[in-house]
């Protein structure tokens, strides 16, 4: 245990996602901006089809093809890349890959499943089958970035990308994998759509459609030392947990979560200077997180608008776009106040629950 | 103890296997698979349950037809049985359940129901079962419910190395002490999806799986599930469980070079086994046994015994290797796990179940894969090794007892 490095850092991120997402995380902390914006945020933020065909591998001799919802990891990827100053020769071939989703390549499967259902078993797309699984992103941007580390694929919803980013801070620090990639995504399709009209049916929640994806580059601080690049945020701890069927128990999961959080740097809960929330709080949920908040002793902290609520409900890629809105949030509160910390939760739709501390570099 | 910032002596938790259970082509339990599995039986036959009406082929490796008949339901139905049978076999009650946590592999989850819905006419309205029931992650989340479970809840989606990926990620997990209690394992049933798939990509076979075989020419698919109980050593030693065996360390790796092929140099299999040696802090020569992936395909077999000799060298020749996929078939995110719990048993018992079907030995597959008959061997240290779609590896080191 003596080998571990003094930390992970966030070092560049990449966001493909609607405008209305990127333009609220570019400005985190500014509640008024979110507010405006919460006003107008009962449509579809789901992608173009035109940008994101422009999104092209690089390494055609080993993937000819790739389906739209890879090309939204790639894309984020690639962005996430140049943002962290990795280029080439400085990526390790033993930086690997973390991924988090809801309902992986669905609209891929969709697409599959009509070959089938019009042409019968014989008719179906072996392009297409490659992509079929929720692991395939991981496929693609390992070839076209050269990744040869760990990888590993988490489906359940915002909650995923926190368990692949928990793998992924032990991949930094006890593998010394030099960069690891951590990545969430969701993608919309005929059955998503019902998947969340039912969810929110049943479980009262009530969002409009989001797709995209996010990326996040990390590094031990050694790492990042070592090759002069800049930390955007440094991990302080992962919380994970199960909030029951329906969320009946979020409130005992939270606490749960939140509080192995902090005892993994040590921490207490009067280091938190602001919260992303996993709801509303005028929503259920939202309300067992404000009763934890107040258990916890934190009321004092600064609770921020929760990124769903505006941006549209992204499952997983929500999960991980609200990870960079506590990066930056994080990071515009340095300037402000000493040492701040970000308070993450999510809640996915598997029940699961995530908590993820961020400090200021 | 802390990760990020350790304390002097801070040390990552031992974890054992404390439950297991198994359900595949050869048996709905553990033992009656077991025996299958020893005795060499062929578990893949005309499928009886699955409809495979305009499909390739018409051969499967099906469970028993006591499950459900439509596939969505049929995933839970057997995640729950599995589930039943290692908690019972770990004697665990549900209070000291209640600490715990559950990860669970699967290629597809209950896809099934999603597959009912879009080859219907139209879509009917909504139907929650339906409509709840089909993501990757719906049975694991039913049986963290079931079983009211207050540790992580995850799914690994990770194509055909997902059960190893999640009793490594499980492992994990106790290992650096988020939780003292895993139910960890993998499942995966026929699919319209997967069965017209395989054979779309000429990676499914119309008459037989013989792994490491010159004539071999694909894969069968299989279904089932098998699940381990996971517990941290001192939590094991408290409630005074019985230890089957040590899970002594994990490793992945991803080969960057194709969606649907192996590197031919098995240099990313290789890495991902490496890996988990060096974590158990083992040398190749400490290892007594390997479960190789074995699928029979064109591609993936000299693959693996490339990996192995890069990993082993000379050594690989004297170690038995074998494939189990001859008998239960290719079971997608339950084969990692049933190879766990194979792993486990070979441990206990010192018998190794053969690579059924394998006559005519592929020149460049040469090592010593148990061929056709079970052999009796002292094994304190088991390997085993998984490969999936997107050039996901993944690996698992089992030991005996606690160390």
């Amino acid at each position: 245990m003596n080998s571990l490095g003094n930390g992970v850092m966030v070092s560049g991120y990449g966001v493909i996602a609607h405008e209305r997402v990127v333009r609220c995380l570019g400005e985190p902390a500014r509640a008024s901006a979110f507010r405006l914006q919460t006003q107008e945020a009962h449509d579809e933020y789901l992608l173009d089809d035109q940008k994101l065909a422009a999104i092209e591998l690089t390494n055609k001799k080993s993937i000819r093809w790739v389906d739209r919802t890879t090309k939204m990891v790639v894309g984020a990827a690639r962005v996430a890349f140049q943002a962290a100053g990795l280029t080439g020769s400085k990526t390790d071939s033993q930086a690997g890959m973390m991924v988090g989703t809801g309902l992986g390549c669905l609209s891929t499967n969709e697409e599959f499943m009509l070959g089938y259902k019009t042409g019968g078993p014989l008719s179906v797309s072996p392009l297409l089958f490659a992509y079929t699984v929720p692991n395939a992103v991981v496929g693609a941007v390992a070839t076209e970035l050269k990744l040869l580390g760990p990888t590993m694929t988490y489906a359940g919803g915002a909650s995923a990308v926190f368990a692949a980013g928990w793998s992924a801070t032990l991949e930094v620090l006890r593998y010394q994998a030099k960069q690891m990639i951590l990545a969430g995504y969701e993608s919309q399709a005929k059955l998503a759509t019902r998947f969340q009209n039912c969810w929110d049916t049943q479980f009262r929640f009530t969002s409009s459609r989001a797709e995209g994806a996010g990326v996040l580059i990390m590094e031990s601080e050694e790492v990042l030392a070592s090759r002069q690049g800049k930390g955007l945020a440094r991990i302080l701890g992962w919380g994970m947990s199960f909030g029951g069927e329906r969320g009946l128990n979020f409130e005992g999961g939270l606490l749960r979560a939140v509080t192995q959080a902090l005892t993994i740097n040590n921490l207490n809960p009067h280091q938190i200077s602001m919260v992303i929330p996993a709801a509303p709080a005028t929503s259920e949920i939202g309300v067992q997180e404000r009763a934890v908040l107040r258990t916890l002793e934190c009321g004092h902290a600064e609770i921020l608008p929760p990124l769903g609520a505006i941006t549209g409900f992204g499952s997983a890629a929500t999960g991980i776009w609200s990870i960079i809105q506590g990066i930056e949030a994080v990071q515009a509160a340095g300037k402000r106040i000493p040492a701040p910390v970000a308070l993450v939760n999510v809640f996915g739709f598997d029940g699961a629950i995530g908590s993820l501390l961020l400090g200021a570099v | 103890m802390s990760l990020l910032t350790p304390e002097p002596g801070d040390r990552p938790k031992h974890v054992v296997v404390t439950g297991m259970s198994l359900i595949c082509a050869l048996g709905s339990c553990l033992e009656e698979s077991w025996e299958g599995l020893i005795t060499g039986r062929d578990g893949i036959r005309v499928a009886a349950n699955f409809a495979m009406q305009g499909q390739r082929s018409n051969l499967a490796a099906e469970v028993a037809a006591s499950y459900p008949y439509k596939p969505g339901p049929r995933s839970w139905a057997l995640v729950r049985e599995a589930a039943r049978q290692a908690i019972a076999n770990a004697q665990l009650s549900p209070e000291s359940l209640s600490v715990g946590g559950v990860c669970l592999g699967t290629s597809l989850g209950g896809w099934g129901y999603a597959e009912d819905l879009l080859l219907r006419e139209t879509l009917p309205d909504i139907d929650p079962e339906l409509d709840l029931g089909f993501p990757y992650f719906a049975p694991t989340s039913r049986l963290a419910a079931d079983l009211k479970l207050s540790g992580p809840c995850q799914t690994i989606s990770n194509a055909c190395s997902a059960g190893t990926s999640a009793i490594g990620s499980a492992f994990e997990s106790i290992r650096w002490g988020q939780t003292d209690l895993m139910i960890a394992g993998g499942y995966d049933v026929l699919t319209a999806m997967t069965y017209s798939g395989f054979h779309a990509i000429r990676a499914a076979s119309t008459k037989g799986i013989k792994p490491f075989d010159r004539t071999r020419d694909g894969l069968i698919l299989g279904e089932g599930a098998a699940i381990l109980v996971l517990e941290s050593l001192d939590h094991a030693v408290n409630r005074q469980a019985q230890i089957a065996a040590a899970v002594l360390g994990y490793g992945s790796s991803c080969d960057g070079y194709s969606m649907v092929r192996p590197d031919p140099t098995g240099s990313g299999a290789a890495a991902a086994m490496a890996q988990a040696l060096n974590q158990a802090a083992l040398t190749p020569q400490q290892v007594d046994f390997i479960s190789a992936h074995g699928t029979a395909t064109t591609y993936n077999d000299p693959m693996e015994t490339a990996a192995l000799k890069k990993v082993f060298g000379e050594l690989a020749y004297g170690i038995p290797v074998h494939s189990i996929k001859g008998m239960i078939g290719h079971t997608l995110g339950a084969a990692g796990a049933i190879e766990a719990v194979v792993c486990c048993r070979i441990i206990q018992t010192g018998l190794i179940p053969p690579t059924i079907h394998l006559h005519n030995p592929d020149p460049l597959c040469d090592l010593d894969y148990v061929p056709n008959e079970a052999r009796q061997a002292t094994v304190r240290v088991a390997l085993s090794n998984s490969s999936a779609f997107a050039g996901n590896n993944a690996a698992l080191v089992f030991g005996a007892g606690t160390r």
